[in-house]
Formats: C-alpha cells, sequence, structure tokens
C-alpha cells in the first residue's frame, strides 16, 4: 500500500489550468523525484499535495486517508509536509524557533530537535542565530529540518539545489538516505536529471501539465527521458541539465 | 524645577500615549492591519465601564477587571467576523472596513448613551498625587505610565518567550509557510486582536477619568495614537513606549511656553520625524 496516492489531479491558477489528471504513487520510506522544464507543473503538483492549492478535481489520500478537502494547516498534522521553493525560513526568528513551530501540533515521531541537530550539525551550530543572517545552505538546512519536526510521513522538496553550490547540494543528497531509513518517504523536484535519477529509487516526469513518463531510476532510458522532458519538439543530444 | 516637572508630566502623559497606542502597534506589527476603528474602540471601553458600574453597583477598578474580558471577546469577535474577511480582500478593504466600523460606532454611542460628556469616578484616586522633591507626581498618571510599560513588557514576553508569541511572530513573517507548518491562524488573529482592544478599552477608560468622554473623541484618540506609533517605529512595541513619551513631552513641554501651540508642536515632531526617518526611530529593527 502507499503511502502517498495522488489519482486524476486538475489544479490550476484563475482561468489558467496547470494539471491534467495528474497521478502518482509513493510506497513508505520510497523516494520518488519529479523531473521537468519550468512551468510543467512540478511545484503546483506539491503545492497542491501540500495543501497551498486547492484542486479543481481529484483526490489525494495519505496512509488510505482521504486529504484532497482538508485545509492547509491540517495536512502537517496528516503527515504531509513541504519544503518551499525558496526555503521560505521566519526570518525573524531563530533557528531553532523555526524548528519548534511545527512541534505543537505535531503527531508523535522520531524527530527530536537532538536527532536534528544530529542530522544538520550546521543546524545545531547556528541555532540561536536569526534564520534570515544564515548562508542559502545552512537556510536550506533549517527549511528541511523545520520540515521533518513535524514527523512527517511524506516529505515534500522543491528545488533543494536552487541557487546553491554542487558541493553544498551534495550534502544534502547524501543526508537523504538517512530521512528514509527513518520511514519518511520522499517526493523530491530536481531540475538536474541525473541527480535525480541517482537519489530516487523512480523518476516520474512532468510535461505541460501531464505525466509524460514513469518509471524505475535503475532501468529507465535516460534518452526516452530527455526526449519526455522536453516533449515531441526537443531535438536530439540536448541536455536538460541546468547548472546550479 | 518647572522644567523638570514638564518633563516628568510629559513622560507621564507619554505613557496614556502608549498604552492606547500599543494596541494599534501590534495589530498592524503582526497583521498590517490598520485599524482605524482603533480609537472608538478606546472609547467604547469607558461607556462599557460606566454602564458595568451602574448595573452592578461596583467601583471603577471592579469594572475594569469585568470589561477587560468582555472588551477581549469583542475584539476577537470582530477579527473572526470582520477583520479576517477585509484582510483577504486587498491593501484597501481594511482601511474601509475599519473606517465604516469607526462610523458606526460613534454614531451608536450617539444613539445610545447621547452626545453629552460624561464623567468617570474614580474615587481618591482622581485627585491623589505625591509631592516628591518639589514634584508633583498625580497617581493616576503614573498608573498609566507604570501599565503602558507593564502591558507592552509583558506582551514583549510573550511574544519572544511563549509558543504563543513564536506562533505570532512566524506568522507574522509568512501566513502561507505558517499554515503549511501546521499554524492555525484564524484563532492565533482573534487573540492578538482579543489583547489588542482590550488594551485600547483599559486606556480609554482611564484616559477619560481625567478628561471625560463623549462620542466623537475616538478620531482625536486615534490620530494621538497612531503618530506615537509612526515616531517610534511601524510594528515595534517598544518604538511606541518611546514614540508615545516624546509626544507626551513635547506637548507639556510647550504648553508651557504656549498653550495654544502645544498640540501643533507634536504634530510637528510627527511630520519632522516622518521626514527624517520615515521608518520610525525604532522601525525596523524588531518584527514585532
Amino acid at each position: 500500500m502507499s503511502t502517498l496516492s495522488v489519482r486524476g489531479l486538475e489544479a490550476g491558477y484563475g482561468d489558467f489550468q496547470a494539471l491534467f489528471g495528474v497521478g502518482l504513487d509513493l510506497a513508505s520510506g520510497e523516494t520518488v523525484a519529479l523531473v521537468g522544464a519550468n512551468g510543467a507543473g512540478k511545484t503546483t503538483l506539491l503545492s497542491a499535495i501540500a495543501g497551498a492549492l486547492r484542486p479543481w478535481a481529484g483526490q489525494i489520500t495519505v496512509d488510505a486517508a482521504d486529504i484532497t478537502a482538508q485545509p492547509d494547516y491540517q495536512r502537517a498534522r496528516a503527515g504531509v509536509v513541504l519544503v518551499p521553493e525558496g526555503r521560505r525560513l521566519f526570518g525573524s526568528l531563530t533557528v531553532e524557533e523555526n524548528i519548534l513551530i511545527p512541534v505543537s501540533s505535531r503527531p508523535a515521531g522520531p524527530w527530536t530537535l537532538g536527532a536534528l541537530y544530529d542530522l544538520f550539525p550546521i543546524v545545531a551550530a547556528r541555532r540561536s542565530h536569526r534564520a534570515a543572517l544564515l548562508s542559502g545552505g545552512e537556510q536550506q538546512a533549517v527549511a528541511i529540518a523545520r520540515a521533518l519536526a513535524a514527523n512527517p510521513a511524506v516529505l515534500l522538496l522543491d528545488e533543494v539545489s536552487l541557487g546553491l553550490a554542487p558541493a553544498v547540494v551534495d550534502t544534502f543528497y547524501g543526508v537523504l538516505p538517512r530521512i528514509q531509513a527513518a520511514g519518511v518517504s520522499i517526493l523530491l523536484v530536481e531540475q538536474d536529471i541525473d541527480r535525480a535519477m541517482a537519489a530516487s529509487s523512480r523518476v516520474v516526469c512532468l510535461l505541460e501539465g501531464r505525466v509524460a513518463m514513469a518509471g524505475e531510476s535503475a532501468s529507465l532510458d535516460r534518452g526516452a527521458l530527455v526526449a519526455a522532458y522536453f516533449g515531441a519538439h526537443a531535438g536530439p543530444g540536448t541536455d536538460p541539465v541546468v547548472p546550479a | 524645577m518647572t522644567w523638570v516637572n514638564d518633563v516628568v508630566q510629559g513622560i507621564f502623559l507619554g505613557g496614556a500615549y502608549a498604552l492606547t497606542a500599543v494596541g494599534l502597534s501590534l495589530m498592524f506589527g503582526v497583521m498590517r492591519l490598520v485599524n482605524l476603528a482603533h480609537g472608538d474602540l478606546a472609547v467604547c471601553g469607558t461607556y462599557l465601564v460606566t454602564t458595568v458600574m451602574a448595573a452592578l453597583g461596583v467601583p471603577l477598578w471592579t469594572a475594569l477587571l469585568v470589561m477587560l474580558p468582555i472588551a477581549f471577546t469583542i475584539g476577537a469577535l470582530l477579527q473572526l467576523v470582520l477583520f479576517d474577511r477585509a484582510l483577504r480582500s486587498g491593501p484597501i478593504a481594511p482601511l474601509l472596513v475599519t473606517f465604516g466600523l469607526s462610523v458606526m460606532i460613534e454614531n451608536l454611542l450617539q444613539q445610545v448613551y447621547s452626545a453629552n460628556t460624561r464623567g468617570v469616578p474614580a474615587g481618591r484616586l482622581d485627585v491623589a498625587a505625591v509631592h516628591l522633591a518639589g514634584l508633583v507626581l498625580p497617581w493616576l498618571s503614573a498608573l498609566k505610565l507604570i501599565l503602558a510599560v507593564a502591558v507592552i513588557g509583558g506582551l514583549s514576553a510573550l511574544l519572544r518567550l511563549t509558543a504563543w508569541g513564536r506562533q505570532v511572530r512566524a506568522t507574522s513573517d509568512d501566513v502561507a509557510v505558517a499554515r503549511l507548518q501546521g499554524i492555525r491562524v484564524r484563532p492565533l488573529f482573534a487573540s492578538v486582536t482579543g489583547i489588542a482592544i482590550a488594551a485600547a478599552a483599559l486606556a480609554g477608560t482611564l484616559n477619560s477619568v481625567t478628561t471625560g468622554v463623549d462620542p466623537t473623541l475616538g478620531a482625536l484618540t486615534l490620530i494621538f495614537a497612531f503618530e506615537a506609533v509612526i515616531i517610534g517605529g511601524l510594528g515595534s512595541l517598544w518604538g511606541t513606549l518611546l514614540g508615545g513619551i516624546l509626544l507626551g513631552v513635547t506637548q507639556v513641554v510647550v504648553a508651557q511656553v504656549s498653550v495654544p501651540y502645544a498640540t501643533l508642536a507634536s504634530q510637528l515632531l510627527f511630520l519632522a520625524v516622518l521626514a527624517v526617518r520615515p521608518s520610525g526611530l525604532l522601525g525596523a529593527a524588531q518584527a514585532a
């Protein structure tokens, strides 16, 4: 049984439809990478799952419980937490205060302050600093720690590597297996196809709001994925890797 | 010695301004809501207290204790029913809604209580004063300053040290992300507005012990509260105390030279601060 299940999801903004019948499954402790060009609907899909955006149609379930109609503030309690694009920490709060925000409403789970500081030593070192004053990489670590503090069943990571040096990004991907080992399912959005395939057990490629391709990362044909990434108009040999 | 006395009286008056303004400062700091009905809600506090005194036959201080939870509830309900909806409807809606509320309150008070000025009997405290080293320290004025410091200090401590305060500050930083982290914003904002309105009603009542009250006093109350908030810096509670005290001292000291210019001087101080330091004296240094 899958931890997160998305069926026939349609969503958009105003008159603009961004998602057309998207379906997705995430098993317990599994990492799935979501790839696609800019505007393919990756962030929209994460927003709809996290509750920031109300879908027009479709169904989202977590551990077989239907959360489609649940308001945003209940999603974290239901076990779905988003690490938003651009990190969006509470800038005037200290690092530790940021991490304590989900604590009052969370279900029981393994992510105590101590466990989070153990996972990200840099967060422990900066615990009393104001979040707005941290570097991009430090902020990203705090954003992931804040999301984990809610003891989620499903962690949604939106473009963790955005604007960060490759070496810093490596440390985040190095930590993902430890998060997975604690039973957290991860759905991550990543521009870099090679990184996405290396970090995940399955890849889902979105194209103009539809699932263009999905498959096991280990056996997926990279050329076919690149073609799906760009759609029918893409020329052969074009590499979609966006340098960090 | 008169000058020292004037400055002390000015600081006391500033305490009264700050106590009146702290709710306005809190609501703007947390929700970016400019509450144009703030002065009228402060005036409502007086009428509520005199009504409680008459109905229950209790003294001022007992009536104040009865009034505060009522004012908190009124504030929380206003937030849930009116302000939440206004905040969701763009930047102009809160101004229109609170301005409309201000007009309604003023007319409602005239309808129910008539336009006559009424006093609030405070018993012995009305005129009690301490003579200290040539200074005259009226107890009531001192009490307002003490309460202003206590309310601002207490609120700052709540905001800084409790889980409630942490949630308020986080929501003030980023409402959308706060919701995604599991914070229920509606009850949180309701509690903030409840506290703001209770503080305003307390200030309004104490102010009317010295000056009396009539239904049209809300606009003037709002202007001085606004100036204290702007001079001190939007969103900074201690800044509001500083702004109130600067207003008060300016007013009393200038009145010593020429009474008609006293109010003008405080408006000029306000304009000068706006021109030189638009973010206020302690603005942008603190989030709440």
